[in-house]
């Protein structure tokens, strides 16, 4: 009896687990990210949605872990999200060369020519 | 020319790595930036070399003294000097056929017509002009554009059978006013970079080219001239008041 019932509760927290995710995350991994896997990347707005509540005597998931599947804790301190700035040199926008003045009109020189006429 | 961006695929939800994959491949084709040409890439100048386009040339004038001409660019010896201001005291200018950058490939106001050499270009200072003019020696007429938009046009005169004007790509050299507005010049003379090609002097000077004024309207129309383009004196006074030393012309016919 003991062991139906381990094997129950097994089986209820696999499917919370594995089971209730929501569709659109069904390519995502089957073990919930660690701390440190969590992406960058915002997480549904309700991770627990579909998640069936442990029956009595079924033992919970461990606490401090990254919680539900979906859901990320905070980055570790000192973790920073990668700069989208472009680093130097790459895709660095490039001065334009100075354009030539435009030549204006000369003031003629009073002289006698001696051209071919 | 710029080349258009594929349009992006709104795909909604796609789980897979596959669809993702397959949406990146699809939009990777993003158009470069098409890159100008910048100066000193080693490319002809605007209306180089006969091609009488739209787009505005390069003036350069000496900054110096005196300027070294080289027959190839980064020679060590210079195979010329010419002195600044030139003979009439004007600011020594060039026509630029080719802006290499350090190096500027010019058109020589020396014999033979058409000579060009190379200078370098901290030496002289950079300007441009939209404007050039055409001449055509068979028609009789010249048109003065300035960029695609031909702004005069108008009847001249030409060299005679035994002193033809010869055909070429000039440019203007300096702008005289002769003291006696109803000489011989006109009221104004543009001298070219060309020579006559069958005098080798005249009136004490070397027989250059010029362009410029008459009140005679005989004049104009006929093969007249030593040499010289002759136009009515309207003409060559809207031309000194707006056109540029170092303006291309081209003469044709």
């Amino acid at each position: 009896m003991r062991l139906k019932t381990s094997l129950f509760a097994a089986g209820i927290a696999a499917f919370a687990l594995f089971g209730a995710a929501p569709a659109f995350a069904a390519d995502e991994p089957a073990v919930p990210p660690s701390q440190s896997d969590c992406p960058a990347v915002p997480v549904p707005a309700d991770p627990a949605e579909g998640v069936v509540a442990p029956e009595e005597g079924v033992v919970a998931p461990e606490e401090g872990g990254a919680g539900l599947p979906g859901e990320c804790a905070e980055p570790e301190p000192g973790v920073e999200a990668p700069s989208e700035e472009p680093s130097p040199g790459e895709g660095a926008s490039v001065e334009p060369d100075p354009v030539a003045p435009e030549a204006a009109p000369a003031p003629p020189v009073e002289q006698d020519p001696n051209y071919t006429g | 020319m710029r080349r258009s961006t594929p349009p992006r695929r709104t795909t909604g939800a796609l789980p897979s790595l596959a669809a993702a994959a397959a949406l990146a491949a699809l939009t990777a084709c993003s158009s470069a930036p098409a890159s100008e040409d910048a100066p000193g890439t080693g490319e002809p100048a605007a209306g180089a070399s006969g091609d009488a386009g739209a787009e505005a040339v390069e003036i350069a004038t000496v900054v110096g003294g005196e300027v070294d001409v080289h027959a190839e660019k980064e020679d060590a010896e210079a195979s010329q000097t010419l002195t600044s201001p030139n003979d009439f005291g004007v600011d020594r200018t060039f026509l630029v056929e080719r802006n290499e950058g350090e190096w500027l490939e010019v058109l020589l106001p020396v014999r033979p017509n058409g000579s060009t050499g190379w200078i370098r270009s901290d030496e002289v200072e950079l300007s441009t002009t939209a404007f050039r003019v055409e001449i055509d020696t068979e028609a009789f007429e010249f048109t003065v554009h300035d960029g695609e938009e031909e702004v005069r046009a108008g009847v001249i005169g030409t060299g005679a059978n035994e002193t033809p004007t010869p055909p070429g790509r000039y440019y203007f050299t300096e702008l005289l006013r002769p003291p006696d507005p109803d000489g011989d010049y006109g009221v104004y003379a543009f001298g070219l970079s060309g020579f006559s090609e069958t005098l080798e002097t005249f009136a004490g000077g070397p027989g250059q080219l010029a362009v410029h004024g008459t009140d005679d309207e005989d004049a104009l129309g006929r093969q007249v001239s030593h040499g010289c383009i002759r136009v009515s004196n309207d003409d060559i006074t809207w031309m000194a008041e707006n056109l540029p030393i170092g303006t291309p012309v081209e003469i044709s016919g």
